[in-house]
């Protein structure tokens, strides 16, 4: 249906129409505070948008993947530094129990001692963080060590699994996290942390003076294989803090970027608020001037 | 010339001015009639020859219409192109609600969140609880896939019953054309009145804005119609049928004769809506499908490189029925939380699966576009396509506001026209009754003289 409007009229309504949009949209971009609210405010911005958003949630779960992360590292190198501790501490009881003045008694008393620092290893390299045994490596379910003083190491074999896993920095890149309780436990003759200490203890209970000397000797090497895993560890805690600062820097890169494409600029928008008001009570004054009279008005 | 002679003119004259005042009267009264255009009063001088006794005067001859088919041609060209623009922007619209353009809600965000889903798990592959949260994370992303085809369907849909609609629009206003041409040809005098010119023409000009048409006068009055130049809508006292048919894909419209005619449509609203319809949605769907399907082969086949808990080959995620409607049938496979397949082949337990599952994100993967990326760039699109719908709209709003404004100075009543012309009628008409008067008095003199 076509209306009776004169033309000037509808042009008048048509710019009016054209002033009230940039006006409304104006208001629409200060009072929602963006100036993407659909794909048509702005096609060009669409991609970087939806990029860094992308982005943006990325960096942001990596953070809390660095952040369980971080809680395990803190656990585990807490657990190896009190290993640590407990293996100097097993270095004492040796030192006592290799003197040739101490008695059998006195040497079964440090078995027992010994015995229950071997106790405390296990319960180290059993140590879990949410539900996670985090020295378990891939079988992270599976308590990796029981106690078991009728076998050689004083401990049962080794429930858990390689450790293979790896952690996602803010940039995609990967590193490995953690060491599996084999390779820091028991790793080979000369680093066997429990088949040495139950070495010694065996020895002790036995009053086998040359025993314990032995013991005493794969000690060292124990000790120090423990402070490489716990370097390790720090090493890792390192990289974890650091990887968590690099993302905390990236989320702000992001944020600010959505920003930029996505929020309103509130000058240049207030501006144009301005202008289309002003342009329209212009306009609305303008027409109400216009003389509306014809020659018909003057007919006597 | 005779006495009698002139009174006789005189009152012709007077017969003229006021056939001459009654179209200025019928101008006023229909000045803002739509499709009505100025008549032109037109005088014609009698035959004038004082010494045969001819004593001239003034007879009023048939108005002048000011209808110009050039300016009327304009405003239809014009008005086929708002039509069409109007159309298509109207239909568009109503689905850029479904394009999220910031990645905080709707699908972009579902798949945002699968993959941080992905990223979780590779933290504690084993627990079962990160392993149903990307379950629940790719149900999310299946149905906000099928949300968004099943948004364009409708779509499509909508575009589909308003094709139908313009065009049984279409026919009634071929129709009333038909009912036109077969009154015009019944009585010629009719196709003269400005009043049937009027709705003539406005029933063209809203015609016009359905569709592009022709108009072309035949010798006898009647209008022929046709569509886009060449299909019949009416021809003399035939009207000829027009209709829309959807085959699964596109809407097609054909002609009486049973020919497809959907090309030759070149303008009005129905084109803008086949425009939508047939170019847009479609496209707009398959690009879709296509991220649907893409999205869902990169996982399934990710997760096949993996495997789960069991050290068994990983599962299948997703499942959907063909390519081509991947989105619309996209579903979880119905998998135990145990079966995601996490680990390595090489590592069972491991998590770097997950991880791979996670950089899926970061990596490009359909025309060397990341998955966001090749959502952003449909959203984009679509954006596009409304932006440049709303500047076509307005050029061609303002064109045809342009077109009319043309057509109104040329043909428009002009009321300031018409009261000079009234004046100057009247003044005539006042001069003739004086000479009438004059003439009167004049006779009653040489009658008493006779006497």
């Amino acid at each position: 249906m076509l209306s009776g409007i004169d033309p000037s009229t509808e042009r008048f309504l048509y710019e009016i129409n054209r002033i009230k949009a940039r006006g409304d949209r104006a208001q629409r971009q200060i009072s929602s505070g963006y100036r993407v609210i659909q794909p048509s405010d702005d096609p060009g911005a669409v991609p970087e948008i939806i990029h860094a958003q992308t982005g943006l949630d990325r960096v942001r779960q990596v953070q809390r993947n660095l952040g369980q992360l971080k809680a395990e590292t803190d656990a585990a190198e807490r657990a190896l530094q009190s290993a640590v501790a407990l293996l100097d501490r097993v270095s004492v009881l040796a030192s006592q129990g290799a003197s040739t003045t101490v008695t059998a008694d006195a040497r079964a008393a440090l078995a027992g001692e010994v015995g229950a620092a071997l106790e405390r290893l296990v319960a180290a390299a059993n140590t879990s963080v949410n539900n996670r045994f985090v020295f378990a490596g891939d079988q992270d379910q599976t308590l990796p060590y029981s106690l078991d003083l009728t076998l050689t190491d004083g401990v049962s074999i080794y429930a858990g699994g390689p450790a293979t896993r790896e952690a996602e920095d803010a940039n995609g890149g990967r590193f490995a996290v953690s060491r599996n309780a084999e390779t820091i436990f028991q790793n080979g003759s000369e680093a066997n942390v429990f088949g040495t200490v139950n070495e010694l203890r065996l020895a002790l209970e036995a009053n086998d003076e040359p025993a314990i000397w032995t013991a005493l000797a794969k000690l060292a090497p124990a000790r120090e294989h423990l402070n490489r895993q716990l370097a390790f560890y720090g090493t890792v805690q390192n990289r974890v803090d650091g990887e968590l600062a690099a993302a905390s820097g990236a989320v702000l890169d992001f944020q600010q970027t959505i920003a930029r494409w996505r929020e309103t600029d509130l000058v240049e928008a207030s501006l144009e608020l301005v202008q289309s008001r002003t342009g329209l009570e212009a306009a609305l004054s303008a027409r109400a001037r216009l003389p509306r009279a014809s020659l018909f008005d003057y007919l006597g | 010339m005779s006495l009698f002679g002139a009174l006789n003119a005189s009152a012709n004259s007077l017969e003229a001015f006021s056939r001459a005042l009654a179209v200025t009267q019928n101008n006023v009264t229909n000045a803002n009639t739509p499709g009505y255009v100025r008549q032109r009063p037109t005088l014609l001088p009698k035959l004038f020859d004082p010494a045969q006794g001819v004593a001239g005067g003034v007879t009023a001859g048939s108005p002048e219409s000011g209808r110009r088919d050039y300016a009327e041609r304009a405003v239809r060209r014009q008005n086929s192109l708002a039509g069409r623009f109007s159309e298509l922007l109207a239909q568009l619209t109503r689905l850029e609600g479904a394009f999220d353009p910031t990645g905080t809600k709707g699908l972009p965000r579902a798949i945002n969140r699968l993959f941080e889903s992905f990223s979780a798990l590779a933290v504690s592959p084993n627990d079962l609880l990160s392993r149903q949260a990307v379950l629940d994370r790719a149900g999310d992303v299946a149905r906000e896939f099928r949300a968004m085809d099943g948004e364009l369907a409708r779509a499509q849909q909508e575009a589909v019953e308003q094709s139908t609609r313009l065009v049984g629009r279409i026919q009634a206003l071929s129709e009333r054309l038909r009912g036109f041409n077969t009154e015009i040809r019944s009585n010629r005098d009719v196709g003269a009145d400005p009043g049937m010119d009027a709705e003539v023409y406005s029933t063209l000009e809203e015609l016009s804005a359905l569709a592009d048409i022709q108009a072309l006068q035949a010798s006898d009055g009647t209008l022929t119609v046709l569509l886009g130049g060449q299909t019949p809508l009416a021809i003399g006292q035939e009207a000829y049928a027009l209709s829309a048919s959807f085959d699964g894909a596109e809407i097609r419209l054909t002609d009486a004769g049973g020919n497809d005619v959907t090309e030759v449509l070149q303008g009005g609203r129905l084109r803008g809506v086949l425009d939508a319809a047939n170019t847009h949605l479609p496209a707009w769907r398959q690009e879709l499908h296509r991220l649907a399907a893409g999205l869902a082969d990169a996982v399934n086949a990710a997760l096949a490189n993996g495997v789960d808990q069991n050290g068994v080959p990983g599962a299948a995620l997703f499942s959907y029925a063909l390519a081509s409607q991947a989105a619309g049938t996209l579903q979880v496979a119905p998998i135990l939380p145990e079966q995601l397949a996490a680990a390595a082949a090489a590592g069972p337990g491991g998590n770097a699966n997950a991880l791979d599952l996670a950089a899926l994100v970061r990596d490009p993967q359909l025309d060397g576009l990341t998955f966001p990326a090749f959502y952003a760039r449909l959203a984009a699109g679509v954006g596009q396509e409304i932006s440049r719908g709303m500047q076509n709209h307005e050029t061609a709003s303002a064109l045809l506001v342009q077109a009319r404004e043309l057509r109104h100075q040329e043909s428009g009543v002009s009321l300031d026209e018409e009261a000079a012309r009234l004046i100057e009628l009247q003044r005539a008409y006042q001069a003739t009754a004086r000479l009438v008067t004059v003439l009167d008095s004049l006779t009653e003199t040489t009658i008493n003289m006779l006497r």
